[in-house]
């Protein structure tokens, strides 16, 4: 063993505990930032081939009449910035594979919200060539909102009781 | 000037927003919310599976120790609520008026949700 | 409906048929080589800006073994909307493109050819995955046809 060796082996034992270092540091921002979502969570909104119906109610939930800002929500400018991604329309074939790359290039902590009944399972368009059925078969969802459109101020409260905002009673917490 | 009268205006006003889930919003009594079948009436007909355009209804066998006199064939509709557009066809198709309808629309949840457990109730 | 009968005067050659979709619509049969004659010549009457082609919708008649081509233009100056109506046999459906008299029907065309079958010919942008998913282009079936089977 020459003197070479003996000091790459001691760089190498200080690059491992440097990387040790910095990955308990991710752990502890990743859990830091699953309790803190709950206060300020950034929406970033997808239509995967909707008849708007469903669009219209989501960015009318934005608007100062049901203000969802009092309670830290807003829609953020790219899905990179974005905590929970609202996806609305039937799910085409051809959108399902953009939609899967989107969930993808999302970071960190992230749930999705699946508006309306085309969302759930394709709604009236059940068994059509073109569609790939709900947006299920594709991503995770996390919480959804039945109607045909729902109302704007039920978009909201779907976000909140999925951030364990909303007391809700046993009996009605499905 | 008339713009530093607006901005007073509202400056000094009340602010439009509901609070929602604090207080209600105020909606109409017939708005078309969640509907569930009345088993005193129905009979068992699967008009409203046959009519849903969105083919959210099952129809059910009845629970063994009820004998209904006047649903022969022991059926009644489970309507899946995720999947219904609200359109009331099958309330109105209905040839004995067998639905309950409600304005209720706060039905976002985390799971899914049948309306199996609201139609069982009606039976006594 | 003064308007219009400006237009089937200046057309009266390649009219073959005439009837009514509803009020204030008239609906004119035209061969299908005369097409784009027919237009251009709509055009030179009427002027550059004048015609707005709002849709194409093909019909599949498996019966008589036909497709029609309803071509819905909106002729600005008078405010009326007219039909002309083209007939291609089912089994060879072609007829000549416009994209060159009015650009705006390269939407149109593409997706008849798309979902229906009808070649354009002298429209180089039709492709069959433009609308249809993949997966029933690559198996050559037209969606619109009343015998297709998805």
């Amino acid at each position: 063993m020459c003197m070479g060796d003996s000091a790459s082996i001691i760089y190498y034992r200080w690059f491992q505990r440097g990387k040790a270092f910095i990955s308990s540091i991710a752990v502890v921002i990743r859990v830091l930032m699953s309790k803190l979502i709950r206060y300020s969570p950034w929406l970033a909104h997808f239509n995967t081939g909707a008849c708007n119906g469903c669009d219209i109610e989501v960015l009318a939930s934005i608007t100062p009449i049901y203000d969802p800002e009092r309670y830290g929500v807003k829609l953020s400018p790219s899905v990179r910035h974005g905590d929970i991604l609202i996806v609305t329309g039937v799910v085409t074939k051809k959108a399902a594979e953009r939609l899967r790359r989107l969930y993808e290039q999302m970071p960190g902590v992230k749930y999705v919200v699946a508006v309306g009944a085309c969302a759930y399972d394709g709604g009236v368009f059940k068994g059509s060539y073109s569609i790939s059925g709900g947006a299920g078969k594709v991503i995770p969802v996390d919480a959804y909102v039945p109607g045909c459109p729902p109302r704007p101020e039920e978009i909201l409260r779907a976000l909140l009781i999925l951030l364990n905002r909303e007391r809700v009673k046993e009996s009605e917490r499905h | 000037m008339s713009i530093v009268r607006e901005a007073l205006k509202n400056l000094l006003s009340k602010p439009a927003t509901i609070e929602y889930p604090k207080k209600p919003v105020p909606i109409e009594k017939d708005f078309r919310g969640r509907h569930y079948a009345d088993l005193r009436k129905c009979t068992g007909c699967t008009l409203c599976a046959i009519e849903c355009p969105s083919n959210c209804i099952t129809m059910e066998k009845l629970p063994e120790n009820a004998k209904l006199k006047h649903n022969p064939r022991g059926l009644y509709p489970n309507i899946r609520y995720m999947s219904c557009v609200f359109c009331y066809r099958c309330v109105r198709v209905c040839p004995v008026d067998a639905y309950v309808t409600t304005n209720e629309y706060r039905l976002s949840s985390v799971k899914e949700v049948f309306s199996k457990e609201l139609t069982l109730q009606t039976l006594g | 409906m003064s308007g219009t009968n400006n237009i089937e005067d200046a057309l009266s050659s390649y009219i073959i048929g005439r009837d009514t979709v509803k009020p204030n619509r008239p609906r004119f049969h035209i061969d299908a080589g005369n097409l784009k004659s027919a237009i251009a010549l709509l055009k030179q009457c009427l002027g550059d800006e004048a015609l707005y082609l709002s849709n194409i919708i093909g019909v599949d008649k498996v019966a008589e073994g036909v497709i029609e081509l309803n071509y819905f233009i909106h002729v600005v100056p008078l405010g009326n909307t007219i039909v002309i109506r083209v007939t291609v046999p089912r089994d060879k459906p072609q007829v000549s493109s416009l994209i060159d008299v009015i650009p705006g029907a390269l939407s149109g065309e593409c997706e008849a050819y798309d979902l229906l079958g009808v070649e354009f010919i002298g429209n180089r942008y039709l492709r069959r995955g433009f609308f249809v998913p993949v997966d029933v282009a690559s198996r050559g079936v037209f969606p619109l046809r009343k015998d297709a089977k998805v």
